[in-house]
């Protein structure tokens, strides 16, 4: 798997993913209540070994869509968010493969940090409508070339 | 990983290998690639030359050889790691002398085929520290080169990659 994919399947291994959500997208959301999106913002070469491992870092912007008609929904909602990015950051040495030419290249994710864990628009001003939560993420991860 | 092979241009940092010897001294060396988390290091010659100038105006220069010696600044704790086997055992045992010792082979990849160019030193092995921020337990070493350097080629093998060095008659 690669970079993007693992994060996919990270998220998926989030023990409360399934209380939150059960359809985690790529790049867009259906807008419905309980549905999550996964957008690749970015990857960057950030070094170098002289060994010719690349330290690469790929962004997400994680988008999630939350009821929230009180603010016990409220609440609920960005505390599940605030779990998410401190359990995220827990996760270290997770394999991944970058595949160039063809040809699969081993690596790890070394860290993962997140931040803006809040609210980033309600969907048609309305509290009937879902609660759009955003949530960004960094991965560190190696490529052995 | 590194080039094994060079194409054209200028080489890159990962044409030249350093790889120490995790057998401290055995029958057969292990060879080990340095450099896994290291994004910079040189081998610093320290040369040593004096210049002395007689009563006749004169300016001679001695050359008193070289003093060469590599730090690397990042080498991170894995249990299971041949070095970090050593590395542990010398830094926590304070262990000095022979203990220390090992050999270091200098490999420059600038041909487009083997075999290559390379070196053989004696060198001793001293971790400079142990812990180190958040984020891994680090031990940088320093390598002090002492001599016995060989010269001779390396052949690579075709799937692992391990170098198996032939010292030039």
């Amino acid at each position: 798997m690669n970079i993007i994919e693992k994060m996919r399947a990270l998220l998926m291994d989030f023990p409360r993913i399934a209380e939150l959500t059960d359809s985690l997208h790529i790049d867009g959301a259906d807008g419905g209540i309980g549905t999550f999106s996964l957008s690749p913002t970015g990857d960057t070469l950030v070094s170098e070994s002289i060994t010719g491992r690349q330290n690469r870092q790929h962004t997400f912007l994680l988008s999630a869509y939350f009821s929230g008609i009180n603010d016990y929904e409220r609440v609920s909602s960005s505390g599940a968010l605030l779990e998410l990015a401190v359990w995220l950051s827990r996760q270290k040495n997770i394999p991944v493969q970058t595949v160039v030419d063809n040809t699969a290249h081993d690596g790890e994710i070394t860290n993962i940090e997140s931040a803006n864990g809040m609210l980033l628009t309600v969907r048609d001003e309305s509290a009937a409508e879902a609660y759009v939560y955003q949530l960004t993420i960094r991965a560190d991860y190696t490529v052995e070339f | 990983m590194p080039d094994y092979s060079y194409t054209s241009g200028k080489l890159h940092r990962s044409h030249l290998l350093h790889y120490i010897d995790t057998s401290f001294g055995g029958q057969t060396p292990s060879w080990y690639l340095l450099g896994e988390d290291v994004e910079d290091a040189s081998v610093e010659l320290n040369p040593d030359t004096e210049v002395k100038k007689n009563i006749l105006d004169e300016t001679t220069v001695q050359d008193n050889g070289y003093e060469p010696s590599l730090d690397l600044d990042t080498f991170y704790a894995k249990p299971g790691d041949p070095l970090y086997t050593k590395a542990k055992d010398i830094a926590m045992n304070r262990k000095t002398g022979d203990d220390c010792k090992t050999k270091v082979m200098e490999v420059m990849v600038d041909k487009t085929t083997g075999d290559y160019d390379a070196w053989v030193e004696d060198i001793i092995f001293k971790p400079q520290s142990y812990g180190g921020p958040q984020g891994g337990v680090n031990i940088p070493f320093n390598l002090k080169f002492d001599g016995n350097r060989v010269t001779g080629t390396v052949a690579f093998d075709s799937s692992t990659y391990a170098p198996t060095f032939t010292e030039t008659p």
